[in-house]
């Protein structure tokens, strides 16, 4: 189907230096070459100023599989995924998604060629019921205009009908169906990691890219999600994720892509990264949590000591905790009615 | 001084209706009864009240419309749009220029103002909506104050500069024309009722959904797959529109149309309609313009103190209940079995 | 005729860049767009007013001696204003969210400017002849008067002074701090409400000695001088980069430059749609202002 088309993509793409990412799959002994590759980076570069945030930085990711991306903070692990689902737009490279260029899309184009994603620090709809925050993943499947709305056209409640089943369906798959009626924002922080995923379902992805989907969560939390990244990709979905948890990127990855200053230095099996001398090295006196670091990968430019800031970074609470440190933490952002 | 007045109507006076208060128009989920008995006091209203305060329903309602077709922009989506008078303008001049020059009927200049103050909506629009909040705030007070002056200046001769276009034709039902403040109460009220019910309906529906997803977080939005520029586009247009067709009516009401009637004030007051309502709430649209525009009526027995109590009351409202007089509520499942629709 | 109008230009450039300066610091610090702001203008424009006309100031001390006073106690008065203000309608407001902050600053501006209707009368006020020498120079053939360089000389000195407090004093650290994280600076052991109320204490007082200095120039003062002004100050704030103090003082000048020459050599009439017209143009292509610092969105 669409593979034909991805390795012409590819072909034409790829220069001599990224054989040895072809080779590395060889070696896995999966399907040959391009067939079963999803996602492919090439060569792709995003500076920030003088900061080389990712650097030729090439990547497969192959259909049915679970990748992870792991690299100590700061190493350029988000702004990859920024940089797939077209917040940013990189300055060099390509990415293919199931054999079509990426770049240059929107991030709504993204997501609806089939890309779903979760944020970091979790950004959910906060004022709005966990039924509507899972319900606006299945927008870009509706097609309903202004006039079909206010007519309420048969087309229009066959399409809400379906949309509200599908909504139902990613709420119960992730446990969260008893409470579909609460806001957002008074979920346990848990459940705010499950619903973010149920919104990225309800979009009907192939590639569901998860960014640090244990961040916070508990021992038991981890196992569960551990569980359901295994029944997500049973169910025909692609997961590709960034994690600390080393329990959680050895548990259920296929394929570790190992990342330090915007380059990939390994890749290959759980197994073979971690004996990789190149990866102890990279994490030595860095394995501990200091997310910051990666946050300030992304804004970049953003550190000065001007009085300017925008907006949406200004406001949130407590900007100097990572990941770990999210549970109730409420967004006070401006447009909030309250 | 001319900032002060709040309605651009005839100043309205002193007796304080009961019907007119509860005139809100609470559609959709709260119950068939409390519809139907509002509804009722509302076409009983001018039957009983003055002229003088039918007249205060009809500039209310005007409000109202205003309102909801800005709380589209501000409510729904978030985006500061403080020049809203602007698209009203263009719709209320529309109308007048049309209609005096050509003749054409204002049954059929209602829709084409609205589509007039949609399109130039759309287009002011497109290069700013990517401007982030305060930005698009300032972007849009300059757009006001641009159509204000332009409307002063007297473009060709068309706008009548600083003394405005009378209007010279009205509205006609089969042969009546409707110039009396109780036709007007009727025809304005209907088209709240007309609005409100297909706002519900959008509110509710996929699109409506991605307003406020945007709303709550852009970037989120559009990694969900909305494509939040349309969207915002979308509502801006229809926000302009909703405010251009209100001009139609505005300019028949009002017989005489002047750039006074659209200043940054003006906007500033339809803004805070939305805020002191409850964002995108629709009846908190209705609540807030009985605050902004009815309240400071039955003040008027303080004369030069209301205006002073009123601005106090605005920020003590922020403080004490910043969600506004009536919070939007969401949708939820239980209502959905509830809907008897 | 270009001189000319470039000197008018910078006159009222000079008291929108002095205004404009009160703005972009509550933005700066608070995020807060105080729609107050050009009342605090308006009243210090009033207040001056009244002391000039008072028997214990105007007629009882040399006019040099009393235009200082004056200038001084206005600016003591708004400051003062500003202070009680803050504490009254934003403090309250300071956690929730930014439109609660902005309609309770719309309430206070409607108040202020009420006040003023009830206290000064709904007329138009005129400052007094005798408050201002009638000295002028020649300069080839160019016209100046002795307001014109009493306004740019106050305020360069005045935001001079601003600049370097900002810049070079523990106090201004802290402004700059508070400006960035309030959370942090407080952390870092600042007191965010001392440096918020110091904010309303250098803005109102600024915008005061503005309103004096205007009322002094054009004569005559109106309650609703503070909304028009008021805009224009924003509109310099903005075109500036709001948050930004340089910004404040090249937006103001270049805005009041931009609508003489406007004025002068387009018309008149349209001279506003100009200016709105270039901040339009500006925003679009360089959304943050021109001093504006790009500021990339955290994701």
């Amino acid at each position: 189907m669409i593979t034909g088309a991805g390795s012409e993509g590819t072909a034409s793409g790829t220069c001599s230096a990224h054989h040895s990412a072809h080779s590395a799959h060889g070696d896995h002994g999966k399907q040959g070459a391009d067939n079963g590759i999803l996602l492919q980076l090439r060569g792709v570069s995003k500076r920030f100023g003088g900061l080389r945030a990712v650097d030729a930085f090439d990547l497969d990711v192959r259909e049915g599989s679970i990748t992870s991306l792991i690299g100590p903070n700061g190493a350029g692990k988000t702004t990859v995924f920024n940089l797939i689902t077209g917040i940013y737009r990189p300055d060099g490279g390509r990415i293919t998604f199931a054999g079509r260029e990426l770049v240059g899309k929107l991030p709504h184009q993204v997501a609806e060629a089939g890309i779903a994603r979760t944020f970091q620090t979790l950004r959910l709809f906060e004022n709005l019921t966990c039924f509507e925050n899972v319900l606006s993943g299945q927008h870009c499947r509706g097609r309903a205009g202004v006039a079909a709305s206010i007519f309420r056209t048969a087309g229009q409640r066959r399409e809400e009908e379906r949309m509200r089943n599908e909504a139902e369906r990613c709420l119960r798959q992730m446990g969260l169906w008893g409470c579909r009626d609460e806001l957002a924002r008074n979920l346990p922080y848990g459940n705010r990691r499950r619903l973010e995923i149920a919104r990225a379902l309800a979009t009907r992805p192939r590639l569901l890219i998860l960014d640090e989907p244990a961040g916070g969560l508990n021992e038991e939390e981890t196992a569960g999600l551990m569980d359901l990244i295994e029944e997500i990709r049973e169910s025909g979905i692609t997961v590709f994720l960034i994690e600390h948890d080393m329990q959680v990127v050895m548990g259920v990855s296929d394929l570790v892509a190992v990342m330090d200053n915007g380059q990939k230095i390994s890749e290959g099996t759980p197994e073979e990264v971690q004996q990789d001398p190149r990866v102890v090295e990279a994490y030595l006196g860095t394995e501990d949590d200091t997310d910051e670091m990666d946050e300030a990968d992304k804004t970049g430019e953003s550190n000065e000591s001007s009085m300017t800031e925008t907006e949406q970074t200004g406001k949130t609470g407590n900007t100097g905790s990572g990941g770990g440190g999210d549970a109730g933490r409420v967004r006070t952002d401006w447009h909030e009615p309250a | 001084m001319a900032l002060l007045r709040l309605g651009p109507g005839p100043a309205p006076g002193r007796h304080r209706s009961v019907s007119g208060a509860s005139g809100l128009g609470l559609v959709g989920r709260y119950s068939g009864w409390a519809v139907g008995a509002v509804a009722i006091a509302a076409m009983v209203f001018p039957m009983v009240a003055s002229d003088y305060w039918i007249d205060v329903a009809v500039f209310w309602g005007i409000y109202v419309l205003l309102g909801l077709s800005l709380n589209i922009i501000v409510g729904e989506v978030g985006l500061f749009d403080m020049g809203h008078m602007a698209f009203f303008a263009i719709g209320s001049y529309t109308t007048a220029i049309l209609s005096g020059h050509f003749g054409i009927s204002l049954w059929l200049l209602l829709p084409l103002s609205g589509v007039v103050a949609g399109l130039a909506g759309y287009v002011l629009a497109r290069p700013i909506i990517h401007l982030r909040g305060d930005y698009l705030l300032i972007v849009t007070i300059g757009l006001n104050e641009m159509i204000r002056i332009s409307l002063l200046n007297n473009p060709w001769g068309l706008t009548g500069g600083p003394n405005g276009i009378i209007m010279l034709d009205q509205f006609r039902v089969f042969g009546l024309v409707i110039q009396k403040p109780m036709h007007f109460y009727y025809l304005v009220w209907a088209c709240v009722a007309a609005s409100m019910f297909a706002l519900v309906r959008l509110q509710r529906s996929r699109i409506g959904r991605a307003w406020n997803c945007i709303r709550e977080d852009e970037v989120a939005a559009e990694a969900m797959g909305i494509d939040v520029r349309s969207a915002k586009l979308l509502a801006f247009t229809l926000g302009a529109g909703l405010a251009g067709a209100t001009g139609t009516i505005f300019a028949a009401k009002l017989v005489v149309i002047s750039p006074e009637s659209f200043t940054f004030m003006e906007s500033v007051i339809l803004f805070c309609i939305v805020v002191l309502g409850g964002m995108g709430s629709i009846p908190g649209v209705v609540l807030g313009s009985a605050a902004m525009l009815v309240l400071p009526e039955i003040l008027r027995n303080f004369a030069q103190y209301r205006m002073l109590f009123f601005g106090a009351a605005m920020a003590l409202m922020m403080i004490f209940r910043p969600q506004g007089l009536w919070p939007s509520k969401r949708w939820t499942t239980k209502l959905q079995e509830g809907e008897s629709e | 005729m270009f001189i000319e109008q470039l000197v008018n230009g910078l006159t009222v450039g000079a008291v929108y860049a002095l205004v404009a300066l009160g703005y972009t610091m509550v933005y700066g610090v608070m995020r807060l767009i105080n729609f107050a702001h050009g009342d605090f203008f308006m009243l210090g424009s009033y207040l001056g007013f009244t002391l000039l006309v008072s028997t214990f100031v105007g007629s009882a001390l040399p006019l040099w001696a009393a235009l200082i006073v004056t200038v001084i106690v206005s600016a003591m008065g708004i400051a003062v204003l500003g202070v009680l203000v803050e504490r009254a309608a934003y403090r309250p407001l300071r956690r929730s969210n930014r439109l609660t902050a902005v309609v309770s600053a719309m309430g206070v501006s409607i108040f202020l400017q009420n006040a003023a209707m009830l206290i000064w009368g709904p007329r138009y006020r005129a400052y007094p002849p005798w408050a201002v020498p009638d000295l002028r120079w020649e300069i080839g053939a160019v016209h100046i008067g002795f307001m014109q360089v009493l306004i740019l000389v106050v305020s360069i000195l005045l935001m001079a002074g601003l600049y370097l407090f900002v810049q070079r004093t523990t106090a201004g650290a802290a402004i700059r701090a508070t400006a960035i994280d309030h959370d942090t600076a407080r952390l870092m052991g600042i007191d965010v409400d001392q440096i918020i109320r110091l904010i309303f204490v250098i803005g109102p007082g600024l915008g005061a000695v503005a309103g004096v200095l205007l009322g002094l120039y054009y004569r005559q003062i109106h309650f609703t001088v503070g909304w028009s002004y008021g805009l224009k100050a924003f509109t310099a704030a903005i075109l500036g980069g709001i948050g930004n103090i340089p910004g404040a003082m090249v937006g103001g000048l270049l805005l009041g430059i931009l609508e003489m020459l406007g004025a002068g050599y387009i018309s008149a009439a349209w001279k506003d749609v100009f200016v709105f017209l270039i901040l339009i143009l500006l925003l679009i292509f360089r959304p943050t202002g021109l001093l504006g610092e790009r500021v990339a969105e955290k994701v």
